[in-house]
């Protein structure tokens, strides 16, 4: 497969400026919202105004006759939006399950004039008992949403001996952990402009899945997958929120579209996108965790829930990543686990960068800091006793056989901050009214690619053409979002055709020109897709019978009689790589990337405000292909990791979201912003285009416990839940001075 | 970071509602400069500046990203001072001079800003580049916390500023 070349690299592992940076700097940049479309119809949504109710009648004024409006009715096909499962409808018919679900479409030139009449448009309601919590889903004593139990996926083993290992077990401790909502933000909202277009309907978006949409549409507009051409448009930041949601609005787009025979585009202001589009999972964790002795983790019980709201949507998928992490990256050879995404009238949750693991990773680096502070050790010491190494066995018995640069990562943030030294001299800090210093640390991995069969199933492709007069063009369906994918390919296919980066140019992820390399998702662009181009390009070599060494690729093929050269290459997962779905055993991923993150805050002794003085970050990710870029994926996503940590609070009541603007849902500015330092660990992958692994999502997932770890250290409080407030240390701390004197 | 807002205005705010600030009339006649040009805009003096920008005169590198005040995706410069132009009515700009991104020329800036990957996603960029160049007219040398006070009415999500602010800092270095 794609080892490394041994020619040498002019991009490959240097700060190349992305190939975007121009256009986006001077305003040129198109975004979805700055094409212009001859003719175009704005469009909107009518929403459900009930959390769980039937509708029972729509009792709809007398349209003019330029306005287009799309009910049920008007679905061609089946009303639901292809995924895992077929119970998200594009359109609610009889009842309704969250609030601001949609019911109905209108287009019409004027928007002021169509919100008119939207507002003239009643529906008339039969209220449903609601399921309002994790806890309402699960109790079984109201009508279950999805299927008998309300459970949309459970996946759940038992290794080893579990119930002996606690009972021999120096040291049990049980905690419960809680994690809230958190929005994408991404800075540009959900937009996508639909037209009819040849045989069917073009959709032009901002969207990380071009092929999702396309798929996702097919059974719902009745036309063939091909009749549905999907284009991206350059995307205005995306994080998860832009993987299967754009199908819905894309779906009603495609709808109006065809109903008025006009381009319609419908865009959400940042109400609308806050209130209506999935974040985040909820999530509960019951966890038990025992040590001997000598620290070494005996055996651990996870009970992991995940609210997923209202549909299945990706649930399942972030329920499998949650799962695999619950574990942490410790050895642990007795294992009782139990995960479910549950359902309830709320908005539905779906996929956000990290995909589950961040909130798994919350509860078992939370737990770890709990332990090493109740069994009076420091938590670098217990994680040093406890991490996984080379040759060792994961939870689910994958046995590690490269490329494990956790040690190192550990070792270089608690090196980089002193951070024992630290940690235990703030432990026995002086509460004497002057602000309170705390330090915490989380050890943490993210699996490369999809779990499990997921790769297995997408069968990516990737073409690579070159002519000597166009040069090289990289066909793939992969998106640039913001993360610099662009950039990242150009840079493989130049080294590994030893051309100028000039000649490579990758085409735009149109579904009628590009295969399918798969959607743009859990860290497997630039492992999965660089390496698929990587093969294509040897290919192109071989073909003429030029090579990187020799730098003789065009020589060679003006020598030659072949014109167009083209290569297109499958990926395949490697044999040795074998997952069991259902027992959970086995090789949940090809190759992990590894981590480990200290956060030191001050803590205000009377208002409890938390200053973030510094984040240390070590990411081992393999090769790093374009070294700015990846830390711009580590500074960016570890500020992310702490506002879900400390600042963005998402609470709902009764299905309505309390904070659905940027005025309520406090993002992280400059001025929340710590010093960042990011330290690159390089333990390449051998089959990684140059030896890289991933790095889009895992910056985000160790830093909530760092965080919290940090708080704890400060005050001596121990606390179970994010975002953690000040108004929560508030009320933990008195509990604990009410409780405890002598403190 | 100077925010120019109306009283009158604030409140219309406070009482929320894109539609009375669309039929809010502040001054008939409006003639104001955009990007040095001098312009009489055919749209109503109640429309927000950002959507005459963007809509009549299609200078559509001042972004909406909230409509609401809180992201500096839409700022641009007024008699040189950054606003947001989604809180700012056309009518409140007769006689003023407006500069949008595409008016901005500020070479070793953008360069700054490409080469240090202060641009992800490149949706808030612009923005950034407004406010960093008010700030430095006013403010050539401006400390790393100046620079800090002043983007921070700019919302980025992929960068965690970091980029940002060390690309600005890059060309204060360069005097
Ligand atoms: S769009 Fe004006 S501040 Fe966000
Ligand atoms: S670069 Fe994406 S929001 Fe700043």
């Amino acid at each position: 497969m794609s080892g490394k070349p041994k020619n040498e690299l002019n991009y490959v592992g240097r700060p190349i400026v992305r190939v975007d940076a121009a256009d986006k700097v001077c305003g040129a940049a198109k975004y979805i919202n700055d094409i212009e479309f001859p003719d175009l119809l704005i469009g909107i949504t009518i929403r459900s105004t009930r959390q769980r109710a039937r509708i029972l009648k729509m009792n709809v004024p007398m349209l003019p006759p330029d306005v287009t409006f799309v009910t049920t009715d008007d679905i061609p096909g089946e009303n639901y939006v292809t995924l895992f499962n077929k119970d998200q409808p594009l359109l609610a018919k009889e009842v309704v399950n969250y609030l601001g679900e949609p019911i109905a479409l209108l287009a019409g030139t004027d928007e002021d004039a169509l919100r008119k009449l939207a507002a003239q448009i009643q529906i008339d309601y039969e209220d449903l008992p609601a399921i309002d919590s994790i806890e309402d889903a699960l109790s079984g004593k109201l009508p279950p949403i999805y299927g008998d139990d309300n459970v949309f996926k459970s996946y759940g083993y038992i290794k080893g001996e579990p119930g002996n290992a606690f009972a021999e077990s120096a040291f049990i401790f049980d905690d419960t952990f809680h994690t809230g909502y958190q929005e994408q933000a991404y800075l540009e909202t959900q937009g996508v402009v639909a037209f009819p277009y040849r045989n069917g309907v073009k959709i032009v978006g901002s969207m990380q899945c071009p092929f999702y949409v396309q798929k996702g549409l097919s059974p719902a507009l009745k036309l063939d997958p091909h009749d549905i051409v999907v284009e991206q448009a350059i995307t205005g930041g995306a994080f998860g929120g832009k993987e299967e949601f754009p199908s819905l609005i894309s779906g009603h787009a495609a709808l109006l579209a065809l109903k008025s025979g006009k381009p319609v585009k419908i865009t959400y202001d940042r109400h609308e996108d806050i209130s209506v589009t999935t974040k985040r999972h909820p999530s509960k964790s019951i966890r038990r965790i025992g040590f001997d002795k000598n620290h070494h983790i005996t055996a651990m019980d996870i009970d992991f829930v995940l609210n997923g709201g209202a549909h299945s949507t990706l649930s399942q998928v972030v329920l499998a990543r949650g799962a695999l992490g619950s574990p942490g990256a410790y050895k642990c050879d007795n294992i009782r686990m139990l995960s479910r995404a549950v359902a309830t009238n709320q908005l539905p949750s779906g996929a956000f960068r990290g995909f589950g693991a961040p909130q798994a990773f919350f509860a078992i680096e939370a737990q770890m800091n709990h332990a090493a502070y109740r069994m009076n050790i420091d938590p670098y010491s217990l994680r040093k006793k406890n991490i996984l190494r080379l040759g060792d066995r994961t939870a689910t018995g994958q046995l590690l056989k490269e490329s494990v640069g956790l040690e190192k990562a550990l070792d270089a943030v608690a090196e980089r901050t002193n951070f024992t030294e630290k940690y235990n001299q703030y432990r026995v800090q002086l509460h004497n009214g002057q602000p309170l210093k705390g330090i915490g640390l989380a050890t943490f991995f993210h699996g490369c690619g999809f779990t499990g069969k997921g790769e297995e199933l997408i069968k990516a492709t990737a073409s690579v053409d070159y002519s000597n007069e166009t040069g090289v063009l990289i066909r793939i369906a992969t998106v640039d979002m913001g993360q610099g994918m662009n950039t990242v390919m150009r840079q493989i296919a130049a080294d590994a055709l030893a051309l100028q980066i000039e000649r490579v140019i990758v085409n735009i992820p149109n579904t009628a020109e590009v295969p399918n390399s798969g959607p743009t998702v859990a860290s497997r662009t630039t492992m999965i897709v660089g390496g698929l181009i990587c093969q294509c390009c040897a290919d192109l070599l071989k073909q003429v019978g030029a090579t990187a060494e020799k730098r003789d690729f065009a020589e060679k093929v003006n020598m030659s009689n072949i014109k167009i050269l083209t290569a297109t290459r499958d990926y395949r997962v490697p044999d040795d790589v074998v997952w069991d779905e259902d027992k959970f055993i086995g090789d949940a991923y090809p190759i992990y990337s590894w981590a480990a993150a200290v956060v030191e805050v001050t803590v205000d002794p009377v208002t409890f405000e938390v200053t973030v003085d510094k984040i240390t970050a070590a990411h081992d990710i393999g090769k790093a292909i374009n070294p700015v870029l990846v830390e711009g994926q580590i500074e960016g996503g570890s500020l992310q990791g702490l506002g879900y940590a400390s600042i963005e609070v998402m609470t709902e009541t009764g299905g309505r979201l309390n904070q659905a603007s940027f005025t309520d849902y406090i993002i992280p500015t400059t001025l929340d912003t710590p010093e960042m330092e990011t330290i690159i660990l390089e333990e390449t992958y051998s089959r990684g285009p140059f030896g890289a692994k991933g790095v889009g999502e895992q910056p985000l997932v160790g830093i909530p416990a760092a965080y919290v770890g940090a708080v704890e250290n400060a005050l001596g409080v121990e606390f179970g839940e994010i975002p953690l407030t000040p108004e929560i240390i508030h009320r933990r701390v008195h509990r604990e001075r009410r409780e405890n004197t002598n403190y | 970071m100077s925010i120019i807002l109306s009283t009158e205005f604030i409140k219309l705010l406070m009482t929320d509602n894109k539609n009375k600030i669309k039929n809010l009339s502040v001054s008939s006649e409006v003639s104001l400069s955009v990007n040095g040009m001098s312009r009489t805009p055919k749209a109503s003096p109640s429309t927000r500046l950002l959507d005459y920008l963007r809509d009549e005169l299609k200078l559509t590198g001042t972004k909406e990203g909230c409509g609401e005040g809180e992201c500096g995706a839409c700022m641009v410069l007024v008699d040189g001072k950054a606003v947001n132009s989604c809180l700012f009515l056309l009518g409140q700009c007769n006689g003023r001079e407006v500069t949008t991104i595409e008016g901005i020329d500020a070479p070793k800036l953008f360069k700054a800003f490409e080469e240090t990957g202060a641009v992800q996603c490149g949706f808030c960029t612009p923005g950034f580049i407004v406010s960093a160049y008010a700030l430095l007219q006013q403010n050539p040398h401006p400390t790393v916390a100046e620079i800090k006070e002043a983007l921070s009415g700019n919302l980025c999500r992929c960068t965690g500023y970091k980029k940002i602010v060390e690309a600005v800092e890059k060309v204060t270095g360069n005097g």
